[in-house]
């Protein structure tokens, strides 16, 4: 009895790439309908002014685009994202390598310093914004009460423009901390014990090896962490949302990024034009301008470290 | 055969619930509201009373929304044809929905008589390039609240609290004071620029928009006033602070708890939380402060019939509507929550007379209140309107500045329709 042949050719490569296109399907029905589709409409939204309320399109050419350059908002908007981004991607990225070479130290009780610090990643970002809020608070607020003891009298610190923006930066920080940490975690541990070995040997200090051994050899994870947290940092909504607009008074802020526009991000413009004006012609337009920012900046990095990697 | 049992048993329940429920031509009426304080609670309450005791047919379902929500969700449930049966809004966002998201419904609102039960301010507001939209309900106002003993303790008398913006500003210079190391000011402002702006324009005689309105009008020597006035609150007195204090929440805490201003004004939810019923609490409508010349500034809280909604469904939201016009009923809500009655009976009713309706109803006789920005693209005036003004107030540019931008600009909104 011959021995059962593998199957080869055309049929083979169908019932395997049929099975691969079954698996992703899902994945890809839903990237189709929620990303590409919109992505490319929006392209052409940004042409028109649409009224959806009257279930007009007007196509305006390039005004929706020239309009966003005299649009002041459009600019505070774009001047408190770079603030943000400027502040949150370097702080945070330091700060989560710094906690994942301590907590990669071996000493007893580290583990639980790891789940400790891992806890922000698995809180829900509308539960742990809405508790920083009653945190933050002048009245009740802990964190308020702890600053009394240090002679710093209660501060509104979300509702005063000149703090506003710096106090949702120190809460993205710490909110971003848990997952990056994680990540550098993973890199750290497949460094080879035997290179610090040798540091040693050499006479190396711990910071020599850090920077000569370590940073190097985890360079595509901060590579992979940068271009993710660039991408996500930059896309800020949601914590500046849920901090300073809410309750009853955002009644009279209808675009929000309250007080006084002082947290008003890119996206949350986007969000207001849209969906409060529903001027969706307008936010598209923006919508396009970030996205090739976005583009630019992964581009560029991914040039830096092509480069540098040669 | 147990199997055959089963369907059948399951078969007679369904048939139960047919014959009861829904094949007795119960019909559903939705409510969105943004009455999410107890305010909110309280219309619920009286609206149940009304299906329970009255017509048990109506399944009612209402749902209370904070009311930024509120205007994003009619948008988007308008496109997807899941707006509610009912819909209780501020009379302002008219021009906006009429004709899209709500219907007129002059074919069955003429049972319910509204121009012989309401005030007439009320009245026109129920007409929209004359068709019925809208019923307003109840109207709020702004209010001075302030804790009898502080005002006592200040050398006021409690009894006679401050008529005037001048007699406001000048008793708040004596209220300012210092409590536990931080300061306490005697005007809690921290309420926007819109609602504050709109009733000290009016007050000076100005108005916001031509009558047309397809011009800008506030830039006038009101507007100037206006402006002006804020600026004294902020800078010469010291009276208000420049930011506000906290979120909403905490400004109502630190007032409740003394550790804010002696008067504290804004619209009425926090007469429906904490100040009625409250001995040492006192609170005043606007019709006495601060409109000393002129007008209140107001949100009319409404029904609105979205355009989904079948006759039936209809027919048996306008009985709810009309049981909250009932005189009784309308004083009962207006008094649990602090807003102005809109039907004339409700004055002359005893509980309304308790709670100082009294004052309102002899200014409302006299003064109109002032028209909100009642426009299709008003959303888009007011953030203009708060961008440039917030600007004058952080003295970045001078007030007629702020006023010739904002003007510029809003004038630019107008002429983009």
């Amino acid at each position: 009895m011959p021995a059962p042949q593998r199957q080869t050719g055309s049929r083979g490569w169908g019932n395997e790439n049929g099975a691969a296109l079954a698996f992703i399907a899902p994945y890809l029905l839903l990237f189709l309908a929620f990303l590409l589709i919109p992505s490319v409409i929006s392209l052409f939204v940004g042409l028109f002014k649409y009224d959806l309320f009257g279930g007009t399109l007007k196509f305006v050419g390039l005004k929706n685009f020239a309009k966003m350059f005299h649009d002041e908002l459009f600019y505070k908007a774009l001047l408190n994202t770079a603030i943000y981004n400027l502040f949150v991607i370097p702080i945070s990225v330091v700060l989560s390598l710094f906690l994942a070479v301590m907590v990669n130290q071996k000493l007893r009780g580290v583990s639980l310093l790891r789940g400790i610090f891992f806890l922000p990643a698995i809180v829900a970002l509308v539960a742990s914004g809405f508790a920083w809020r009653w945190m933050l608070g002048v009245e009740g607020g802990w964190i308020n009460y702890y600053l009394s003891f240090l002679g710093i009298t209660p501060h509104a610190w979300l509702n005063d423009q000149n703090t506003a923006l710096g106090t949702i930066i120190a809460v993205a920080i710490w909110q971003s901390l848990a997952g990056k940490m994680i990540i550098f975690l993973g890199s750290l541990k497949a460094v080879p014990e035997e290179l610090y070995d040798a540091t040693r040997i050499d006479g190396a200090s711990g910071p020599q090896a850090f920077f000569r051994v370590t940073l190097p050899l985890i360079r595509y994870t901060t590579f992979f962490v940068v271009i993710i947290t660039v991408i996500d940092e930059v896309k800020v909504f949601a914590k500046a949302f849920i901090l300073t607009v809410g309750g009853l008074s955002t009644h009279f802020n209808i675009l929000g990024g309250e007080p006084n526009y002082s947290t008003l991000t890119l996206v949350g413009y986007i969000y207001g034009i849209g969906f409060r004006f529903l001027d969706f012609g307008y936010g598209a337009a923006i919508s396009i301008f970030m996205f090739a920012v976005m583009l630019a900046f992964t581009v560029l990095q991914f040039r830096y470290y092509r480069r540098s990697d040669t | 055969m147990k199997r055959a049992g089963i369907l059948l048993a399951a078969l007679g329940v369904t048939m139960i619930l047919a014959g009861t429920a829904f094949g007795a031509g119960k019909v559903t009426v939705t409510l969105w509201h943004g009455l999410t304080a107890a305010d909110g609670q309280y219309m619920e309450k009286l609206m149940r009373k009304y299906v329970s005791d009255k017509n048990p047919n109506i399944d009612f379902q209402p749902t209370a929304i904070a009311w930024a929500d509120l205007y994003t969700k009619m948008k988007t449930a308008f496109l997807s044809k899941t707006l509610p049966t009912l819909l209780i809004f501020h009379a302002q966002y008219v021009p906006i929905y009429a004709d899209n998201a709500i219907k007129p419904f002059d074919d069955i609102v003429g049972s319910l008589k509204l121009k012989d039960k309401m005030l007439p301010d009320f009245y026109d507001m129920t007409k929209f390039n004359g068709k019925t939209y809208y019923i307003p309900m109840t109207l709020v106002t702004h209010y001075t609240y302030f804790w009898k003993s502080d005002v006592v303790s200040l050398g006021f008398n409690a009894a006679n609290p401050p008529g005037t913006f001048d007699a406001l500003t000048s008793y708040a210079v004596k209220a300012n004071r210092v409590v536990n190391g931080s300061k306490v000011w005697g005007i809690d402002a921290g309420w926007g620029y819109g609602p504050w702006f709109n009733q000290f324009l009016y007050s000076n005689g100005g108005k916001l928009l031509s009558d047309d309105g397809k011009k800008a009008a506030f830039n006038s020597p009101a507007g100037l006033a206006a402006l002006n006035l804020y600026l004294d609150w902020w800078y010469t007195k010291q009276v208000a602070p420049k930011v506000e204090t906290g979120s909403f929440d905490d400004e109502v805490k630190r007032f409740v708890g003394h550790g804010a201003s002696a008067w504290m004004t804004g619209t009425s939810v926090i007469g429906s939380i904490d100040s009625i019923g409250r001995d040492n609490m006192a609170y005043q409508h606007s019709p006495g402060l601060p409109n000393a010349k002129a007008g209140t500034t107001a949100y009319f809280h409404g029904f609105a019939l979205p355009r989904m909604g079948s006759k039936q469904a209809d027919l048996a939201a306008l009985e709810i509507v009309n049981w909250m016009l009932e005189p009784e009923i309308n004083a009962d809500f207006s008094a649990g929550s602090g807003q102005l009655p809109g039907v004339t009976a409700a004055y002359n009713t005893d509980l309304w007379r308790k709670n100082g309706g009294w004052l309102a109803n002899n200014s409302l006789d006299k003064i109109k209140p002032v028209p909100y920005i009642s426009h299709k693209l008003r959303d888009q005036i007011q953030e203009s309107l708060d961008k440039w003004f917030n600007k004058v107030r952080d003295r970045e540019i001078t007030a007629q500045q702020g006023l010739d931008g904002a003007e510029k600009e809003v004038n630019q909104i107008l002429a983009s329709e």
